[in-house]
Order: structure tokens, then C-alpha cells, then sequence
């Protein structure tokens, strides 16, 4: 017994209207997938120097062997200091680039003379751990000038930054990938 | 035998494999070099630069304005008011919460950039201020009723950007005001009219090595002398007379101890007035009538200190610092003719230490700033009752004692009044005053009127509580 010309249509119907929505599934899988990448582009990790407490973690959790946080320096706010607390140890002996001197454990603050009483100092990326001795002394009693960001050229982004689970300051943040850096600036 | 040779080779070529990749792998490990750093790296010349400009005789001039004293009463004469305690003797009740948009403002003054702190008597406010216009210092004097300036004398001296200009407090009595100026100038002058007295130079004069970031010593005036720290080549301290500029005594400095950012302070011991001073190097006690070393330890010493120390009664005396050093007390004993610091207990930072500003002593505890930002109060056995917590932090900010209230600034210029009690910390108002940063220096309090500064702007407030 055939069926019906009206069911032989419904089949029909049937199989195309399933290909469509295959079709538009594959197309909205597609688009969100797409749109997720989009997102997570929009975004990088950042650190807050306003919230960082400088309590070195930063060194010791990144997933990266050498972490992808660095120091910087912000030279309009830095005070040129003979004695610059983010470079020397507290009270110094002597006030000379002899490591014993030294705030930085791998030497990565480089110390030039400019003028009395003016001294600069600049951060070597390659030496720096991201431990966060330097931005202590420096707020300490400085102007704060030295700070941590994460570098992107070396943060691998991860979704849930190992940094990010245990900062005890909450420092890092989510930001635009469009301004993926948190720079301080000199007072007003 | 193929069995045999497999018994020993398979474990053999296993194990040459294991060393080839522990081998491979600790050469492989990425380990950051450090480099070695030695003396001499930075470029700084070998000969030390002249400190001021050589030969510089310092010929000031006198300006006048038309500002006029206030006839209000209230005195804060010195660095630290009238007990050198920071703690005000007026019985001025001062408001426990602030009108919205916070205490009036009576005045204000433009300032070169510095910390210099403000002096106060009979009507007149006193400042020394650095004119960068001029390269002079400039010690100024205004009135306290409006601001308007009264007269300003003026000296040129080159002081260059080191973290602000502006340092010291005056001190002032009835007859003279005296100053000391980022480059150790001391200057004596009328204290009505501002007509010039007499001037040092201390480094030129007696060899002081001029402190990191300038000097920060702020003078005293003591039975019409002016009390000083040089610190140089053989003076320790010394007393001038203010009326003559003749020097009165002189403590000798065989140790060659250096000058610091911390203040004089006068103590009363055992019948006899003493000045206890903070040297690089050590603590001294100086008899106030000729000079004489009464004691004298190397307990507590370092290069950079800032806080003056504090007086407890009791023979006790309350050191502080920053750059990790924390605090210490001791107590002063005498043994027959001699005085002996005994040294009581010393905090970590962690319990208590204060890098800038010097701490109250007020009914028996001790309230401050520790390096965390927080403020605390302490016992006299070095327990902390209460701390402000991480979210009232102060920062370098400075902060008086008055009305039974803690006055603080923070160093953006915000004030907050906050109960000196031991039991707990109670926060009793906030609002910010000031538009500046670093409003780091020491304020003045005269019948209820508050004279607050930041890093360029002095503000008179009105704290009088409204009834």
C-alpha cells in the first residue's frame, strides 16, 4: 500500500527542513565560536599599580618559567634620588652600585649619574623577575615611580590567570585589549 | 647468550638514555644570569661637588606688605608646638564631624614646592618658602587672620628639584624667628619686623655635610637662644644667642657624627634641662646650660633619620624610623653622676616604626604611622592596641593632637579626625581639604584655626566646633 502523495511531501518537507536547520546550527556554531574568540581577544590581564602591594608573587606563580610580569618605570614621576629606595637596600652602607648595596636580587636596575644631585635609574627587562622588591622601596618613601605591569608580549593570556587566583591585593584586573596597559601617572 | 647480553645491555642503553636526558635537560634549563655588579658602575664623579655656590656670602633683602597681624591669641612656635609634643595645650573644642564640603576655609597661600611647615605668634604665621623665580629662600611671614603677607626677607641660594624644595619649620619667640634652609643657612631675624639679626652657614662654617634631600632639622629658640645641630667637623650642637648671634656653647664632635633630618628635643631630667639629638651615628644628651655631654649611645643610629624622638617622662625616650628600622625605647638612668640609656625593647617595622612623621605620646600610649600606611596606638611596652586597618591608611602624611582628637593628613590632602583612645581606633570625620600631593608637612594649630600645606598651596582652616 503507497502512502499518500500528501506524506511522500511531508517526507520531503521533513528532510529538507532538517538540512536547513543542520545548516543554520553549523552557521550559529560557527559564528559563536567566532564570537568568543572575538571576546577573548577583547581582553588581556593587567595589573593595577595602584592595588599592588608589591608582595612578590608575581615571580613565583606565573605559569611562564620567567614570569610575564616586569617592572617599569615611570621616569615623569621618579624623583632622581641619590639615595632612591626601589634601587638600594635599606639604609646602605654606602651609596654605590655594589651589589651588596642592591635592592634587586638579579640586578636589574641600572644606575646612571646625570647631574648633583640627580641620578637615573632603568629597568633591563631581561634581568627583571617581576618580584617586586624595587616597587616596595619605592613606594616606600619614594614617589612610587616603579610599578609591575604584565608584559603582553610575553603573557600567554590564559583564561584564569595563575597570578590573578592569588593576589592578595586583587590587583589583577581584566582590561580592554585596546589599552592593555595600567600606567601610573605624575600627580596633578 | 643473546638472553644474557640483553640481561645487562637493555639496562645499560636504559640508563645511558636517563643520563643523556638529564644532562640535556639541566643544560637545556633556562637559569637568568646575574651579572656581577661592582662600585663605580653608575658614573658618579670621583670629587663630591661643592654643596653651595662657592664663596656664596648670602646678602638678603627685606620686602614689606601690607598684610596685618591678627590680634588672635594662640601660639605654636616651634616645630612640634609649644611642648616640642605635638599635642595642643588650648582647651579650644574643636568640631567632631565636618560641615558638607568640610571645615571653612579662612585663607590660602601659593608656595614654592616643598614640605616647609608654618610657625605661629602673636597674630603672625611664619614659613620659610623657596622662590624658584628668585633661586632664594625666602622666609616669610603673613598674618594670621587673612594670609596677607607682612614682610618676606630673602636670601639667594641655589636649590635644585629634590623631591620639593621647601623643608623646615621656624622657630619663633617673642623677639626673633629663626630658620634653617634646605643648605643648612641658618638666619635670625626680627620676629615683628623681619629685619636681619645674623646668619650661618653651617656647611661653610662648620663643615656639616648637607643631609640627603637637604636639610630637614627644624630649629629651636630656648631662654633667647637659638638651639642648633650642625653636626660638622667638631661641633655637635651648639647654642646662639639671638640677640648678639655670639655663640653661647659648644659640644665638641670627636665621633664627627653627622647631621639628619631629625629635630632637637628638649627634655627635662632629673632637675636638669637636656637637648637629645639623632645623629648618623648615634643619640646624645646635651646638658642645656653649657653643652656638656651627658650621655651618649650608638644603640640606635642610621643615615636617614627623620623622626624627632619622643618623650615619655620616666627617664623614657621613644625612637622611630623608616628604611626598615622600626623603633626602640629607652630609658635614661642616672648612676650617680652619670646618665646611662638603657635600652628597654626595639619593634620590627612590622609593630611599629614610622618613616616621616614623629609620633604623639598622649596619656600614656603612643599613636603614630607605621611603613604600612596604617596608624596605630601603642602601648608604652611596645603593644599595639589597635591599628586603623588596611582601608584608613595615612601614608606619609602628618598629623596633631588636640581636643582629645587625633588631626591626620594623608598625603593627598585629606584630614581626618580620629579619637586618641586606646581602646579602639574611631574615626570621627574625613573630607579632603587640600588639591595637592604630598601634603607632608607638619601643621599648626592656634585657636582652632588649622595650617595645612601640600606640595605648593598653605590653607587656614576653621575647626572651631560651631555651637
Amino acid at each position: 500500500m503507497n502512502p499518500p502523495p500528501s506524506e511522500l511531501l511531508s517526507r520531503r518537507r521533513f528532510l529538507k527542513d532538517g538540512l536547513w536547520t543542520v545548516s543554520l546550527a553549523a552557521a550559529g556554531a560557527a559564528v559563536a565560536a567566532l564570537a568568543s574568540r572575538s571576546r577573548a581577544k577583547e581582553w588581556v590581564w593587567q595589573i593595577d599599580p595602584y592595588k599592588c602591594i608589591g608582595c612578590g608573587r608575581c615571580a613565583t606563580h606565573c605559569v611562564l618559567s620567567e614570569s610575564a610580569v616586569k617592572c617599569v618605570h615611570a621616569f615623569e614621576m621618579c624623583g632622581y634620588c641619590d639615595l632612591c629606595t626601589g634601587y638600594f637596600s635599606p639604609d646602605p652602607k654606602a651609596l654605590q652600585t655594589g651589589a651588596e648595596h642592591q635592592l634587586c636580587p638579579t640586578g636589574a636596575i641600572r644606575r646612571r649619574f646625570i647631574e648633583e644631585p640627580y641620578f637615573e635609574f632603568t629597568i633591563d627587562e631581561s634581568r627583571c623577575i617581576g618580584c617586586g622588591k624595587c616597587v616596595v622601596g619605592c613606594a616606600a618613601f619614594g614617589n612610587g615611580s616603579l610599578f609591575l605591569q604584565i608584559r603582553h608580549d610575553r603573557c600567554l593570556n590564559c583564561n584564569e590567570c595563575a597570578i590573578g587566583r592569588v593576589c592578595p591585593s586583587e590587583a589583577i584586573v581584566r582590561v580592554p585589549a585596546s589599552s592593555p596597559y595600567l600606567l601610573k601617572v605624575r600627580n596633578p | 647468550m643473546s638472553k644474557y647480553y640483553l640481561s645487562w645491555l637493555v639496562p645499560l642503553m636504559l640508563t645511558a638514555a636517563g643520563a643523556g636526558l638529564l644532562t640535556g635537560w639541566i643544560y637545556s634549563y633556562y637559569a637568568l644570569s646575574v651579572p656581577m655588579r661592582l662600585p663605580g658602575e653608575d658614573g658618579r664623579p670621583d670629587v663630591s661637588l661643592p654643596q653651595t655656590a662657592a664663596g656664596a656670602t648670602k646678602q638678603g633683602h627685606l620686602e614689606t606688605f601690607d598684610g596685618i597681624p591678627s590680634q588672635s591669641a594662640g601660639v605654636w612656635p616651634t616645630f612640634r608646638g609649644i611642648h616640642y609634643d605635638a599635642v595642643s595645650t588650648e582647651s579650644v573644642p574643636l568640631m567632631r564631624s565636618f560641615p558638607p564640603g568640610g571645615p571653612k576655609e579662612l585663607w590660602r597661600v601659593s608656595l614654592g614646592e616643598g614640605y616647609a611647615g608654618p610657625a605661629v605668634r602673636n597674630g603672625r604665621v611664619y614659613l620659610i618658602d623657596y622662590d624658584i623665580d628668585r633661586q632664594a629662600d625666602a622666609i616669610r611671614c603673613f598674618s594670621l587672620e587673612d594670609g596677607r603677607e607682612i614682610w618676606r626677607y630673602s636670601y639667594p641660594v641655589p636649590v635644585k628639584r629634590n623631591h620639593g624644595m621647601s623643608r623646615t619649620i621656624p622657630a619663633v619667640d617673642d623677639r626673633y624667628v629663626v630658620t634653617i634652609g634646605p643648605r643648612c643657612d641658618v638666619t635670625c631675624l626680627d620676629a615683628d619686623t623681619g629685619q636681619f639679626r645674623w646668619a650661618i652657614d653651617l656647611v661653610k662654617e662648620y663643615g656639616t655635610q648637607e643631609p640627603l634631600w637637604y636639610a630637614g632639622q627644624c630649629p629651636r629658640i630656648e631662654d633667647g637662644k637659638a638651639i642648633l645641630a650642625p653636626a660638622g667637623k667638631d661641633v655637635l650642637m651648639m647654642a646662639v644667642d639671638c640677640e648678639s648671634g655670639q655663640v653661647v656653647w659648644k659640644t665638641p664632635n670627636p665621633r664627627r657624627w653627622q647631621m639628619t633630618h631629625s629635630s632637637i628635643l628638649p627634655i627635662p631630667f632629673e632637675g636638669r634641662r637636656m637637648y637629645v639629638y639623632c645623629a648618623v651615628g648615634g643619640v646624645v644628651g646635651i646638658a642645656a646650660d653649657d653643652g656638656s655631654l651627658l650621655w651618649e649611645t650608638d644603640a640606635w643610629t642610621l643615615r636617614i633619620h627623620v623622626p624627632t624622638p619622643v618623650w615619655l617622662g620616666d627617664g623614657r625616650l621613644f625612637f622611630s624610623a623608616g628604611y626598615n628600622k622600626g623603633s626602640m625605647m629607652m630609658r635614661l638612668v642616672k648612676q650617680q653622676d652619670t646618665i646611662v640609656p638603657e635600652v628597654l625593647f626595639a619593634l620590627p617595622p612590622e609593630v611599629f616604626g614610622s618613616d616621616q612623621q614623629t609620633p604623639i605620646y598622649y596619656q600614656g600610649f603612643l599613636y603614630g604611622v607605621r611603613p604600612n600606611k596604617e596608624m596605630v596606638c601603642l602601648d608604652t611596652d611596645g603593644t599595639v592596641r589597635w591599628s586603623s586597618g588596611p582601608q584608613n591608611k595615612f601614608g606619609l602624611g602628618p598629623y596633631i593632637l588636640a581636643d582629645g582628637k587625633i588631626i591626620a593628613l594623608n598625603d593627598d590632602g585629606v584630614l581626618s579626625l580620629i579619637e586618641a583612645r586606646p581602646d579602639e581606633f574611631v574615626l570621627l570625620a574625613r573630607v579632603k581639604v587640600l588639591d595637592g600631593h604630598e601634603s607632608w608637612a607638619p601643621p599648626a594649630l592656634v585657636g582652632g584655626r588649622l595650617i595645612v600645606r601640600d606640595f605648593t598651596t598653605m590653607k587656614c582652616l576653621d575647626l572651631r566646633r560651631q555651637e
